[in-house]
């Protein structure tokens, strides 16, 4: 049964000016957001995945930014050249962000209170002092945290880590979105801390039914929470699938690379493992990048057809019609 | 003469917290509290744990970074926690440290070449400038550095490669022992499993010790001999590695196994979700620290501090109710 | 890329990048123009006949004498050009006096902590609750008048500034990880002060000459209204002092030459200062 599709990102690019010249740190992306499912956008630094979620939400910084092609369209209507009061009346009300560190996130002056209703003052006016104070306490018992009459009224100081995020996931539902992006929501949390808030998301998103984009570097994350996955490397997605036909079938080299870096608890006995596989070399610098496939200086199937006579490699199917890879020599 | 080439007694360190009028001391915080703990030559000794467990506080104060409460910590059979200045200075050389933030850890106005012969300086080692050349020649090879990284500035390297410029400096003085102080946490995942590998191979070729403080179990669990887990200044069970992960014995270690997300689709099951927040170190739960978030706790368990049990010779833990 | 070829140093890409920057570099040059002006005058080459009689007493401004005359007939251009000499030399010393004792005291105090700062932050609080002109008057009085008093008042009344942001950018980096790692391989307090902390905050001196030079030299006309400036020798303070007996006789050359000089120079340095603060900020240097 196919869900609503609500989010299309179509050939997106996103160029920043440095005094080194034009970089494209998105380029070329295309992925659907579906209601009620969660894509994973994993890369390492310099990927551009979150990049692309602040290209969502409008927030790329111009100058020395902008999106230079493609489109990003919302049940039907373009993202790229609205005015900005119309992205205003969009954002934190109908797609909603949370970032990764919720100790600089919160301001630090306001009440927790406050700064949910905050919000629903800016996108819900009908709403007076009393429903606003009603709806930021049933939020703040919406994403679990106990006794939220009291919490209300405490400051972000007075919360710790995994509260902090819990209330940022609050701030960002108050105004029950149909997208919600989290970049790297869980990354600066404790393990245990990071294992509530997933099943919160979870639970949320089968209670408010909205689509969830994923942004993270930890593909154990991935496997859990998502519905489908998109990997990016300098700039693009070099292969994108439904979850369970990633981790089973991955095509490309780098996803394979990325999988067999992580230490897995399955080696055994015998103390002295073997050596992790690596992905030999660095991440290229994108003022640098290669002619050909980007990624092609570290690959271990490299051939000569990667080097710049096919031009870049493009998406094409793998295993199956939505199982999408961008390689010349794919894994089979 | 002892196997072990570290052991840490009993070790405390307080910090005190001010307050009142004349900032007077009106409690503490016992970041580390009365840890033991033994490592072999040769061996790496993992330390897990949480925010406000404790472990880089304990990391730091084994090498008298941060100087303990009390306790004995002894090196080579010397007990050197009451050693001078200079006598430090000479125990120095066989105790390195490598931090977590590759960006903090380097001098950003010494080129490399500097920072790797500072501490060759400092103990007056390879004085003669041609045979110290070839020490840091010598260095950045084993570190998988290209040798024109000397004349360059820490800015201009990536974050994988300044991690190993740490680990260069840190190997400048052919130490015994070296505490990894999270040394891969803040690297991209393919990067770590470069430095990873890179520690392993070092281990090997120089017969190093290691104590390997980190958050990420994983990677914990993979290079590590046994491992030690800690919550709220208490060290609350150590095991080798394979045991921990298969048959922990503490619940806390449990859950936090239990936590770790899995780069796999087969079935999450039985998965452990712990209730509340962690507790702030200022203000512990009486009795066992974990008792108020445990499944299996008992009256006793909200009484009394639970001892030391020793399952066997590489397992120990501190509970009242441990996993059958 | 040769073995041997250090790269830019954060001073060297700084020094560049301010000499990139027109406004920036136009400012340098002006500063330049002044030290350079100074240095003449000093060894006699310019201005050494700035007491001679050139016209009439409160000449005008005419094409022989630039501008015009003061009361005693001396060409006012050469006394501007004479009393650039002061101002160089008494924002140079100054700042220098300053910045010693402060520097000194701030990185002593951030570093060690404890009693030692506690002892110095109540000398600093002490100094600075003085009134600045309370304590220049004590000091001249004290020492009497003459350049050497001026230069001294001057230098031990403008550390406090300095010694406030030293110490607490050392208290900031003790603790950064890079100098625990020095700890770590057995470094000395001396060492670490000297080797590591310093060249991270020396940025901050840098900045802060450039501030003690025009405050100096601000401050050296309020001395000359108190009476107390330089002796024997043409200052822009002493110039825009006599200015209260001239402008109602509407005489403004003398006013007005000395503090378009100054205004140059202020102007010049705080465009510089701004403009170095931005290129040595550590931290705006990209990853």
């Amino acid at each position: 049964m196919k869900s609503e599709k609500i989010l299309e990102v179509k050939d997106l690019v996103v160029e920043f000016q440095t005094d080194r010249g034009t970089v494209k740190a998105v380029n070329g992306v295309n992925f659907d957001v579906y209601k009620g499912k969660t894509i994973g956008i994993v890369g390492e630094s310099g990927s551009g995945k979150s990049v692309t979620a602040l290209a969502i939400m409008g927030l790329i910084p111009n100058p020395p930014g902008r999106v230079a092609g493609g489109d990003i369209r919302f049940n039907g209507k373009s993202l790229v050249n609205i005015d900005p009061s119309e992205m205003r009346k969009i954002r934190g009300n109908k797609i909603a962000m949370i970032f990764q560190e919720p100790m600089t996130s919160l301001n630090p002056v306001f009440t927790i209170g406050n700064q949910i209703e905050e919000v629903i003052e800016l996108h819900q006016p009908h709403l007076d002092a009393t429903q606003r104070k009603e709806k930021a306490i049933n939020m703040l018992r919406l994403v679990g945290i106990p006794s939220p009459e009291k919490r209300v009224e405490e400051y972000p100081h007075q919360l710790s880590g995994g509260m902090r995020q819990r209330v940022m996931i609050a701030i960002a539902l108050s105004c029950e979105p149909d997208i919600l992006i989290a970049d790297e929501p869980t990354t600066a949390l404790d393990v245990t801390i990071q294992a509530q808030i997933l099943e919160l998301m979870k639970k949320l998103q089968k209670e408010l039914g909205m689509g969830i984009i994923l942004i993270t570097h930890d593909l154990g994350v991935v496997a859990e929470t998502c519905d489908d996955v998109a990997v990016m490397y300098c700039g693009q997605i070099v292969e994108s699938a439904d979850v369970k036909t990633l981790f089973n079938h991955p095509s490309h080299p780098y996803t394979r690379g990325l999988m067999d870096s992580i230490p897995s608890f399955d080696s055994t006995s015998g103390h002295k493992k073997e050596r992790l596989q690596t992905i030999e070399g660095m991440v290229p610098s994108l003022f640098n990048l290669p002619s050909g496939c980007n990624f092609q200086e570290r690959c271990s199937k490299v051939t000569d057809a990667c080097r710049g006579v096919n031009g870049d490699p493009v998406l094409k199917p793998a295993t199956d019609e939505s199982h999408l890879v961008a390689c010349f020599n794919p894994l089979k | 003469m002892s196997e072990y080439l570290i052991e840490v007694k009993d070790l405390c360190k307080k910090f005190p917290i001010k307050g009142g009028l004349f900032g007077r001391e009106i409690g503490a915080v016992n970041a580390v509290n009365n840890v033991s703990f033994k490592i072999k030559k040769g061996e790496t000794l993992g330390l897990v744990g949480e925010s406000g467990c404790g472990k880089t506080t304990l990391g730091r104060s084994i090498l008298r970074l941060i100087e303990p409460t009390s306790g004995e910590i002894i090196f080579n059979g010397q007990n050197i926690i009451n050693y001078s200045a200079a006598e430090m200075r000479a125990v120095r050389r066989k105790m390195q440290i490598i931090f977590q933030d590759p960006y903090a850890s380097l001098n950003p106005r010494m080129t490399v070449g500097d920072i790797l012969a500072e501490p060759m300086e400092i103990h007056g080692l390879h004085t003669d400038k041609n045979a110290r050349r070839k020490r840091l020649l010598e260095l950045l090879n084993q570190v998988q550095l290209p040798s024109d990284a000397l004349n360059k500035y820490p800015h201009e390297f990536s974050g994988g490669q300044r991690q190993r410029i740490c680990i260069a400096r840190a190997l400048a003085v052919e130490p015994e022992f070296i505490v990894c102080d999270e040394p891969v946490s803040a690297l991209d995942v393919s990067v770590q499993a470069q430095v990873v590998n890179l520690l392993m191979d070092l281990q090997r070729d120089l017969g190093l010790t290691f104590l390997f403080i980190a958050h990420d179990l994983k990677v914990v669990e993979y290079i590590s001999n046994r491992v030690a887990v800690m919550y709220l200044g208490n060290m609350i069970e150590v095991a080798e590695s394979s045991e921990l992960y298969g048959h922990a014995r503490h619940p806390y270690t449990k859950a936090l196994f239990s936590a770790i997300p899995h780069a796999s689709t087969a079935g999450r099951a039985g998965r452990i979700i712990l209730e509340g927040d962690i507790p702030s170190p200022m203000n512990p739960p009486a009795g066992c620290h974990f008792n108020p978030r445990c499944w299996n706790a008992t009256e006793e368990c909200r009484k009394t501090f639970p001892p030391i049990t020793n399952q066997s010779a590489t397992h120990q833990y501190r509970c009242y109710n441990p996993i059958k | 890329m040769q073995a041997n070829t250090k790269s830019p140093s954060l001073f060297k890409s700084a020094i560049l990048r301010v000499l990139s920057e027109k406004i920036s570099l136009a400012a340098l040059v002006v500063v330049a123009i002044y030290f350079l002006l100074a240095f003449l005058v000093s060894i006699g080459v310019l201005a050494s006949d700035w007491g001679k009689e050139v016209a009439a007493s409160y000449a005008e401004p005419s094409s022989v004498v630039w501008f015009g005359a003061d009361i005693f007939g001396r060409s006012v251009f050469l006394k501007v050009i004479k009393a650039t000499e002061t101002a160089v030399m008494l924002g140079v010393v100054v700042s220098m006096i300053s910045m010693f004792i402060g520097a000194t005291l701030g990185m002593i105090a951030g570093y060690f902590g404890g009693l030692v700062d506690e002892i110095i932050v109540w000398f600093y609080t002490t100094v600075s609750s003085i009134p600045g002109i309370m304590l220049l008057v004590a000091i001249a009085f004290i020492l009497g008048k003459g350049t050497t008093t001026v230069f001294l008042a001057l230098g031990l009344t403008s550390w406090v500034g300095l010694c406030r942001i030293i110490r607490a950018e050392v208290m900031k980096h003790k603790d950064r990880e890079y100098v625990q790692a020095a700890n770590a391989i057995g470094a000395g307090h001396v060492r670490k002060l000297v080797k590591h902390i310093l060249p991270n905050v020396s940025h901050l001196l840098i900045i802060n000459f450039t501030q003690t030079f025009d405050s100096a030299i601000k401050a050296e006309v309020i001395l000359s209204f108190l009476g107390l400036s330089v002796v024997g020798r043409p200052s822009w303070g002493g110039m825009i002092d006599d200015a209260k007996l001239e402008l109602g006789r509407g005489v403004w050359w003398q006013l007005g030459a000395a503090t378009l000089a100054m205004f140059i120079i202020i102007l010049a340095f705080n465009i510089l200062g701004d403009a170095l603060r931005d290129a040595l900020d550590p931290k705006l240097k990209g990853k």
